[in-house]
């Protein structure tokens, strides 16, 4: 028996050892950050605010696998359907299968992730209050409103009604979200932007001023644009919404010099890839996003680049908007047509599979070897002979999603809409034109005296030439907003295939797209989000 | 004639004669003093029941007495004799020994040649017998001789063997590995094995020791009823997945507790595995409570036993192939067929050129010949009381695609002491080293990282390099996938390198109370290295490293007191503790713009300012008491009850502790005395049990919702950035599972034939399940979370599952025994509260936005979910189709609700991923010293979703070329029973419909083997034992794919029907050798 009480000891002992710590089952996780508690400070401001950039370029930057693709063949856009299939026509004119929207579900997903960071800064940022001055703080907070604002901006024109959410990932267990009208999601945006404008700075500092961070130029032009395209279908705010674009327009033109805005000599040069911010005082590019070699743009040669050279050929050009695309330096920018193997063997585009020009301005890639660049004026530059070299789905060239003639043409539109066009509107439009025709400075291309919807038509076509291909759906937005979408899918296509033919004529709900499958099948009350058409 | 065994402890050391016992008793039965003896020493009692008076009334009173002055005090003056013989106490009637006049000796050995001491010879029909002595001789007198010797011996199969005149009868024994009367480990102590009260199962390594696996897993395949084995993923280094019972859990994972000697650990090597004991119902595993969920396997190492030391060496070999391969178009006929169908405009020239130039077959260039070798050497001796095993080994396996292997290495060490005859302590250390190359590139996923997707989908009219040697990098008509072969020159090198230490007290208090304390400490570190070149990424290369470090330390300790009351009243209560806790940390680096490539991921800082580094903390913690009660009565009726309480870090507050208790009945029907005089059945016994286990399911942090990095370039250098994203669930709380068993054990036909049949009902409750968020509250796929994890519901199994033994023939050379186990499961989604469908993954982004697999009530886990496919629609449907924008030739789906449109309202329920019926049959015959293994498994009735066929057939965003040979087949007005639809955009093709559902049934023969051992008169120095060996011979199925019983989900139950181009199975030939010295 002697043996025992040691033995009992060793026992006892190894109980207690292990009953001593209270804190046993306390979970310790260091190092992570929670969101309950954050942006307390300008460090943790500034954390959240950089990583909502990184979401919303990658919102911005999928032209294939986004909404933009599905919207292809406004009357400046198609694919051909050879490398692609699917990518042969405006799908948002056929009827499409559950699950194979894929591409939409994943534009949708970003823009919604944006749009949920966005809120997640709006909804916390207070809690900085007593650390952070009110106007740093608000500029801060003013990043958020103005990326919100834009996503939802993005959103709205393709989806018309959708979901409005001011909340940051809440789940919506109960499924109480429905599709808010497109009114009020616009008003959502001008309130956001009417914060942007107020609060953000004209220019910043640092790494953010290098890097594309938002302006209060970029804020006041948004929203000039915005109220244009208010005016118009669906929401038609009609003639107050005109004045308010033209209102805004003019006090971006009126303080160009302040902002910093002014046109590039040439249109080729905007399309530098090596384009780089604040390289001139005054320069045209009012928002974009910056890629590198890491994080780059999807913005790149493959997508209009023929079949024979390795392409994908869903992004080309209309033949009946090429043939309308007035001449001039820009036509020869933005299309190629003649393409040189080998160092010399030539082939047209009638002589290719695809038919159709490609769109240079996707061309300007800086990763590939070999592009010569600089001597790309030269026609036996390998910028435009080397249709050998390997070309990439990406680039690291900058996104850029809005550029000054866009503010110098909806000024001259609405003022046109509002009370005729006026000295400042003949001169916005000459400017486009006449650098679109032979540089900044000439003046052969210039018109005057027209009557205001002449004017107006000039307008409304300059803005497609100027942002033809994929600058961001320009011309799909401007179609749809006049109501032009019947007329230039029948009456300007110039298109003899038959498999460019219309599966069925538009209708108004055509305009918009449905919300995602996927989505709809988490949320039944999103289903036929457009029902009024 | 019936020999009982007693004693529950087979233990390798044996007391000396002078073993001393103290047993001070008054009035207690001769069966009380015999149990006292085992309890105190490790001697065991051999007797017949029917001839030694078992309740005869005896005072003793012996104060550190030997033994045999103990027996000699019992028995002295009547008529039974003893005997110790080697650990055996063997007792006889006196008149045995005394009869003897026409006499029959000899010497009786183990199959290894070795004498065998104590062994029971008695002539059958009589009572009249003896035993072998320490030289394994017997002599027995006065035999008829027509008359037939018994010979008997724990752990060794019985043999009758007839006289017929012979004066020397030699006999080998052979081991029972199936006896009813073994001893299994349970967790926490060990029980008979007929006194089990759960559903138990067990797996000698004698089944699984000439079937080189690639897998430790993969031994236990066929093996075991309701223990399903799939091989999801042939890559070199990828184990197998276990499933007991089907799947309960949908997030928590289903694998099963694998316990190794009492630690809590993975499938050891399987020259060191001794027994396996698969414990399947809830009165089995609530033991062990929140682990418990999935059944739990326990696993008895080899371990050092007393002698000279001896060398066991064991090496194997295997040569690996896949022989499947889809039929493709070689280059002419791809450009002749694409060109004429518009779907690629190859020119005049080109096609004229592959007319002589028939292409690359992608296939072949990415396929090779894999070969394994396996080398393990183990050194195992000792004395009486220090015995050690030492074991070191190595392993390396080139995988069937370029570019991927696994290897490692490491050595394991057990030392056993007893210190005294009560404490006994046992040291176990081991560490280990293992490699992985290119693991990635097996499993579903990224179209553009598994080879073997490129491989389908590349054009053969592309040649592997280019004209100045440098690879091919974008082919025709694929989008962004690189070249096949470019894709394996990607290196993803995983390593990892883990430590461990054991240390196990065991200390005899007093008469029948046994404490048991163990202490582990384990440590592992590990990572990545990546590399990936320019060649590969188009703009630069990159490098990576990660590494992490993982330390844990688990206490526990048990006390076990067994009494017996009046002789027939048989208790055993056992009582613990036990806490764990585990801290993981990570560092990892890496070279975004690597500007050399000869630096590898050797010099990360090269590349500054292009670097960047991330770290982590992880931690987790459990605390758990446990007890459990056993009660018998007269070996007839049993009790089991066991409770466990575990408490996590992982969950909150009052979710913080989870309870698991459970029960079980036995009744053994043949120790009834209406059953004592049928020669029938030898052994029957009906059991039921009920209990509750858990999941702990969720990983460290579930109930947080922490931020995310993200970092973004503003210009050159990237800035640090933090994200919100959908968050934790602070109200998680355990998942459980309910489990009804009811088993019955029937043993006829002398012992030969054993049968075994369970049913069971689980319901796992409070089912913790990934819940969709919708994108607009911020779910998204790619650079964020999209769902949040909750208790939604609840899910049911319900099988039956049967294991039949047969030793059809038992003579001294020629033996054939074949089980055959079978099991039927259902499984069912009950309910899943607020939510009417959870959506499995999704695959393969440029297919479908949506997942094939859904979770529904009333459906199984595993349901395929989405259009069925009509068929093709013919000329005279033209109107029909024309309604849903479709023509004839083009592909037909259901349209429930009538709105001309295939549309998400149109999805219904259109297959099942689990299979109702899977078996197992196990042949082993042997003849002298040959041994003959053959292991067939079936599986049936089960569907899988191969769209890999469907890449391979179909022309889909990123694949724009026709390139399986059938794929021509294709409908025209001239070929209405097409298989495919005609060319065009207006056939609808929808993945998510069961157009690509395949029936997923198969027999397979996962192994045959034949060994054989060399007599010692031929090689004298050692035992040594040779092997040639096949796996997956024969694969009996009607699948298309390379394999059915892959998957691109490995381990995950929700998706695991997918052929998404994982790793398949290779068929392999395997060449053995086993010594010992």
């Amino acid at each position: 028996m002697k043996n025992i009480i040691p033995i009992i000891s060793i026992i006892t002992a190894f109980l207690v050892s292990c009953e001593s710590n209270e804190d046993f089952l306390a979970e310790n996780p260091k190092g992570q950050l929670f969101p309950d508690n954050f942006l307390n400070n300008e460090t943790e401001l500034e954390l959240m605010n950089t990583s909502l950039y990184a979401i919303f370029a990658r919102t911005m930057n999928w032209p294939y696998e986004s909404m933009e693709i599905k919207l292809a063949s406004s009357d400046d856009i198609l694919g051909t359907g050879n490398q692609r299939p699917y990518y042969n026509q405006m799908e948002v004119n056929m009827d499409i299968t559950v699950g194979a929207d894929n591409d939409i579900q994943l534009g949708w997903e970003r823009a919604y992730n944006t749009i949920n960071q966005a809120n997640a800064i709006i909804n916390n940022y207070h809690n900085a209050d007593d650390a952070v001055a009110e106007d740093k703080l608000n500029a801060w907070a003013a990043q958020a409103h103005f990326i919100r604002a834009f996503t939802y901006f993005w959103l709205v024109r393709f989806y018309n009604n959708i979901p409005l959410i001011t909340s940051a990932f809440v789940p919506d267990v109960d499924k109480e979200v429905t599709c808010s009208s497109s009114r009020d999601i616009y008003d959502l945006i001008v309130s956001d932007l009417q914060f942007a404008e107020e609060w953000l700075p004209v220019s910043w500092t640092g790494y953010m001023k290098k890097g594309g961070a938002v302006t209060k130029g970029a804020a006041k032009s948004t929203l000039a644009k915005v109220y244009l395209q208010m005016a118009g279908f669906p929401v038609k705010g009609g003639a107050e919404y005109y004045e308010k674009a033209r209102d805004k327009a003019k006090e971006v033109i009126d303080n160009a010099s302040e902002y910093g805005y002014a046109l590039r000599d040439h249109f080729h040069q905007v399309w530098d890839p090596y384009w780089s911010a604040y390289e001139i005082p005054e320069d045209e590019v009012i928002l974009w996003i910056e890629h590198t070699v890491d994080d780059y743009s999807r913005r790149a040669p493959l997508a209009s680049r023929p079949i024979e050279f390795g392409g994908w050929e869903f992004m080309v050009t209309e033949n009946g908007f090429f043939n309308r695309f007035p001449e001039g330096e820009r036509k020869n920018f933005t299309f190629i047509t003649d393409f040189y193997v080998n160092g010399g063997q030539h082939y047209s585009y009638t002589d290719l599979t695809c038919k159709h020009p490609c769109y240079r301005k996707l061309w300007a890639d800086d990763l590939s070897d070999g592009w010569d660049w600089e001597n790309r004026n030269d026609p036996s530059s390998l910028w435009a002979t080397n249709m050998t070299q390997t070309a990439n789905w990406y680039s690291s060239r900058p996104d850029i999603i809005m550029r000054y003639p866009d503010v110098l043409l909806t000024y001259a539109e609405a003022k046109a809409r509002t009370d005729g066009p006026d000295a400042l509107a003949y001169q916005c439009l000459n400017d486009v034109r006449n650098r679109a025709y032979k540089g900044v400075g000439t003046t052969e291309a210039s018109v005057s005296g027209l009557n205001t919807a002449d004017f107006i038509d000039a307008v409304v076509w300059e803005r497609a030439y100027e942002f033809a291909g994929f600058e961001y759906s320009a011309r799909w937005f401007d179609l749809q907003r006049l109501e032009l979408v019947e007329k230039a899918t029948t009456d300007w296509r110039d298109e003899t295939e038959s498999k460019y033919s219309l599966v069925k004529q538009y209708t108004k709900k055509d305009y918009f797209l449905p919300v995602p499958s996927k989505e709809v099948t988490l949320n039944p009350n999103l289903a036929n989000n457009n029902s009024e058409f | 004639m019936i020999i009982v065994f007693t004693s529950s402890m087979f233990a390798t050391n044996v007391n000396s004669q002078v073993a001393r016992v103290n047993i001070t008793l008054r009035n207690a039965s001769v069966i009380q003093i015999i149990r006292a003896i085992e309890n105190q020493t490790d001697y065991l009692f051999v007797y017949d029941k029917n001839e030694i008076d078992l309740t005869r009334q005896v005072d003793v009173n012996a104060e550190n007495q030997s033994v045999a002055e103990v027996l000699s005090a019992i028995f002295n003056g009547t008529d039974v004799k003893y005997g110790i013989v080697g650990s055996n106490i063997v007792l006889m009637p006196n008149e045995t020994v005394q009869q003897q006049s026409f006499k029959i000796s000899g010497r009786v050995t183990d199959s290894s040649g070795n004498a065998l001491p104590g062994v029971t010879v008695v002539i059958q029909g009589t009572s009249k017998g003896t035993i072998t002595n320490a030289e394994g001789s017997y002599s027995l007198g006065n035999v008829p001789g027509s008359a037939t010797l018994v010979f008997s011996f724990v752990g060794m199969k019985q043999q009758e063997i007839t006289v017929a005149g012979k004066s020397t009868i030699n006999v080998t024994m052979a081991e029972e590995t199936i006896g009813i009367e073994e001893v299994v480990a349970v967790g926490y102590g060990t029980v008979k094995k007929s006194d089990l009260t759960g559903s138990v199962t067990s797996v000698s390594s004698k089944s699984f020791l000439d079937q080189p696996a690639s897998s430790a897993n993969s031994i236990l395949a066929g093996r075991a009823p309701g223990v399903t084995v799939r091989r999801m993923n042939g890559a070199p280094g990828r184990e197998s997945t276990i499933r007991i019972r089907g799947a309960n859990s949908l997030y928590g994972g289903n694998d099963p507790l694998i316990v190794v000697d009492g630690n809590y650990s993975s499938m050891p090597d399987m020259y060191d595995i001794e027994s396996i004991e698969i414990l399947k119902d809830a009165s089995a595993t609530a033991i062990y409570g929140s682990r418990g969920a999935n059944g739990v396997i326990l696993v008895k190492t080899k371990r050092g036993a007393e002698g000279k030391p001896t060398l066991n060496f064991h090496s194997d070999f295997s040569f690996d192939n896949i022989s499947q391969r889809y039929d493709m178009m070689d280059a002419y006929e791809l450009a002749e067929y694409n060109n004429r169908v518009g779907a690629y405009p190859f020119t005049d020239d080109e096609i004229a050129y592959y007319k002589t130039n028939r292409g690359t077959n992608w296939q072949n260039e990415i396929f090779q010949t894999g070969f394994s070798q396996t080398y393990k050497a183990a050194f195992s001796g000792g004395t009486k009381n220090v015995r050690f095993y030492i074991s070191p080994s190595y392993k390396k396996t080139t995988g069937t695609i370029l570019n991927t292997n696994a290897s490692g290495y490491g050595l394991t060490s057990k030392v056993d002491m007893d210190l005294s005859s009560r404490v006994t302590i046992q040291i176990e250390t081991s560490v280990g080293h293992n490699d992985n190359l290119n693991p990635g590139m097996a499993s579903g996923g990224g179209k553009g990282t598994i080879p073997l997707t490129a491989a389908i989908i590349w054009s053969p009219t592309e040649p592997v390099y280019e004209a100045d040697g440098t690879y091919n990098r974008l082919g025709i008509g694929t989008s962004t996938v690189l070249n096949p072969v470019l894709i394996t020159t990607t290196k993803n090198t995983n390593y990892s390198n883990n430590g461990s230490g054991v240390g196990n007290l065991k200390v005899k208090i007093i008469d029948g109370l046994e404490f048991n304390a163990k202490g582990s400490v384990s440590f592992g570190t590990g990572g990545s290295r990546d590399f990936v070149s320019k060649n590969v990424t188009g703009v630069s290369a990159a490098a990576a490293q990660s590494s992490y470090e993982s330390k844990s330390w688990l206490i526990n300790s048990f006390l076990t007191y067994s009494k017996t009351i009046a002789g027939i009243h048989n208790f055993s209560v056992m009582a613990g503790f036990e806490e764990t806790k585990g801290v993981y940390q990570s560092l990892s680096g890496s070279a975004n713009i690597l500007p050399l490539e000869s630096v590898g991921w050797y010099n990360l800082g090269l590349a500054a300012p292009n670097i960047s580094v991330g770290s982590g903390y992880g931690n987790s913690a459990m605390r758990s008491y446990f007890g459990r009660l056993n009660y018998d009565y007269d070996s007839r009726y049993y009790l089991t009850a066991n409770f466990r309480a575990d408490g996590s870090s992982k969950f909150k507050g009052d979710n913080q502790f989870g309870y698991f208790p459970s029960f079980a009945l036995a009744w053994k029907l043949s120790e009834e005395k209406f059953m004592k005089d049928q020669d029938i059945l030898q052994n029957v016994k009906v059991r039921g049990g009920w209990g509750v286990t858990g999941n702990q399911a969720i990983s460290d942090y579930a109930t947080y919702t922490t931020l995310g990095d993200r970092g973004f370039y503003w210009g050159e250098v990237q800035q640090a950035g933090y994200y919100a994203r959908v968050g934790g669930n602070p109200n998680l709380k355990w998942e459980s599972t309910k489990q009804l068993n009811l088993g019955l054990d029937l043993t006829t036909l002398s012992g030969r034939l054993s049968v075994t049949l369970d049913y069971y009902d689980k319901k796992t409750e409070d089912l913790l399940a990934p819940v969709s968020v919708a994108a607009y509250n911020g779910g998204d796929s790619t650079f964020g979370r999209n769902s949040v994890i909750s208790n939604v519901g609840s899910v049911q199994n319900r099988g039956f599952e049967f294991n039949i033994n047969y030793d059809i023939f038992r003579n001294t050379d020629l033996k054939y025994e074949i089980n055959l186990n079978g099991a039927f499961n259902r499984n069912k989604v009950l309910d899943l509260g607020e939510q009417s469908i959870i959506y499995g993954a999704t695959y393969a982004s440029g297919l479908s936005s949506l997942s094939p697999f859904a979770l529904m009530a009333g459906q199984p886990i595993g349901t395929i979910y989405g259009l069925k496919y009509l068929g093709i629609w013919q000329e005279n449907e033209a109107a029909e189709a024309a309604k849903y924008q479709q023509e004839p030739g083009d592909y037909r789906y259901e349209d429930l609700d009538g709105n001309f449109n295939y549309g998400s309202e149109d999805s219904q329920v259109i297959g099942n991923t689990n299979p109702s019926f899977t078996w197992g049959l196990n042949n082993h015959l042997s003849y002298k010293n040959f041994d003959l293994n053959i292991l067939f498994e079936g599986v049936h009735d089960r569907d899988v979703m191969n769209w890999s066929y469907m890449i391979a057939a179909e022309r889909i965003d990123f694949k724009q070329l026709y390139t399986l040979r059938e794929a021509r087949n294709r409908w025209t007005e001239a070929n209405p029973n097409a298989r495919f639809a005609k060319i065009g955009n207006s056939n609808k093709l929808t993945p998510n419909s069961s157009q690509y559902i395949e029936d997923g049934s198969y027999v397979k023969m996962r192994n045959i083997s034949l060994s054989y051992r060399f007599p010692k008169n031929v090689i004298s120095f050692a035992d040594v034992r040779v092997s040639v060996s096949a796996q997956n011979m024969l694969t009996f199925t009607k699948y298309k794919g390379y394999d059915p019983e892959i998957s691109s989900s490995v381990g995950d139950d929700v998706n695991s029907g997918m052929d998404w181009f994982a790793y398949p199975n290779p068929k392999s030939f395997s060449f053995g050798i086993s010594l010992t010295y």
